[in-house]
């Protein structure tokens, strides 16, 4: 480990510990109530697993996320867009789990892109369960980063 | 070496002229590529036009209002018989623009191959901690698959304090580094090195992770703003 790990893993951790608090806002204004997702004494979502290596498969999901779904959907998509870029990053939820960060990119990504669309009333159970799902992303990774800030 | 800098903006040619025209053992031609090049030609000013102009006459500028792969301007590339491209359009391009080079075209991308291909590749060192820099290869029709490296150079980035000044500056060496790769295809027995397996696509970053380079970044340039 260089000497400058340390400060990344901090400034890394500090923004997904606001990335984490803005998701809880987005869905909490969704259910419409304020209990929206675990805080931090909930679960911490899936076990981190860094070392591991994101398969042949994940490289092309991803290729596949970031080049046609996510394009797609942020650019005034539909409910079928935004259910098959939410269907993509579903696929790579394993991947988005190690410390390749371009999976759980493609994740930040597609969380920016719905925190500026305004989301259709047909996708709001969807959009939960991708909020969720994003949520206990960030919580895993901020889990493996407490030992390292 | 005959080479041929392809370029969208006008300004661009000229810089590439600037540094590689006195270039021992290079015969370099200038291309703009682009449907606006008039109004690129009105807003030069009149010193640099009476420049253009010449370059033109004598044939070390040529036009291109159409694609690169369009067939009329394919047959004007073919006709300079050159060795190499020098890329600096934003263009993909297609496998016979590619094949009208003798050696090929050459990009000088701003991150260092063969681990970071792809977009975004500056920040993505950084928030990796991996050293940042500019790799010049020659290309094929992939996302910085080009499987021959000419030059490759790490360069320090800690006296920038915003990821656009960095991208900035890595972007302004691509004729230096051009020039530099140049020299090495005419060395005698240069051989370039692989652009190997192990490098991954890199996409367009998100403005979260985009924001933790760029504090890294400053916090590179001063470490008292860390807390």
């Amino acid at each position: 480990m260089d000497s400058s790990a340390p400060t990344r893993a901090r400034l890394l951790k500090r923004a997904l510990e606001d990335r984490l608090a803005e998701v809880r806002g987005r869905h909490a204004a969704l259910a419409g109530t304020p209990a929206g997702l675990s805080g931090p004494g909930g679960s911490a979502g899936p076990s981190p697993s860094g070392s591991a290596v994101p398969s042949d498969d994940a490289e092309e999901t991803l290729r596949q996320v970031m080049v046609r779904l996510w394009p797609r959907a942020r650019s005034g998509g539909g409910r079928e867009d935004w259910l098959a870029l939410f269907d993509g990053l579903m696929r790579l939820g394993a991947a988005a789990l190690t410390d390749d960060r371009r999976f759980l990119d493609a994740w930040n990504n597609a969380f920016e892109a719905f925190a500026a669309a305004d989301c259709p009333v047909a996708l709001r159970a969807d959009a939960a369960r991708f909020l969720e799902a994003y949520a206990a992303l960030l919580r895993a990774h901020l889990a493996r980063l407490a030992g390292r800030a | 070496m005959k080479a041929v800098a392809l370029c969208a903006h006008l300004d661009k040619a000229l810089v590439f002229r600037r540094r590689l025209a006195a270039e021992p053992g290079v015969e370099l031609r200038l291309v703009v590529c682009s449907r606006r090049w008039p109004r690129q030609l009105l807003r030069i000013g009149a010193g640099r036009l009476l420049l253009v102009l010449r370059l033109w006459r004598r044939g070390t500028l040529a036009f291109a209002r159409r694609g690169l792969d369009d067939r009329r301007t394919l047959r004007r590339l073919r006709a300079f018989d050159a060795d190499v491209g020098l890329h600096a359009t934003d263009v993909i391009y297609r496998s016979d623009t590619l094949a009208a080079f003798r050696l090929g075209i050459l990009n000088a991308h701003i991150g260092l191959l063969p681990r970071y291909r792809g977009r975004s590749v500056m920040e993505w060192s950084l928030l990796q901690g991996d050293p940042a820099g500019v790799t010049v290869f020659f290309m094929d029709e992939g996302i910085d698959t080009g499987p021959r490296i000419v030059a490759r150079r790490e360069v320090d980035l800690s006296r920038f304090r915003s990821v656009e000044a960095a991208k900035g500056h890595l972007f302004s060496l691509d004729v230096e580094m051009y020039a530099e790769a140049l020299a090495r295809l005419r060395e005698p027995g240069f051989s370039p090195s692989p652009n190997g397996p192990d490098g991954r696509r890199h996409y367009v970053m998100s403005r979260l992770f985009s924001g933790v380079a760029s504090r890294i970044l400053g916090c590179d340039a001063s470490p008292e703003r860390l807390d």
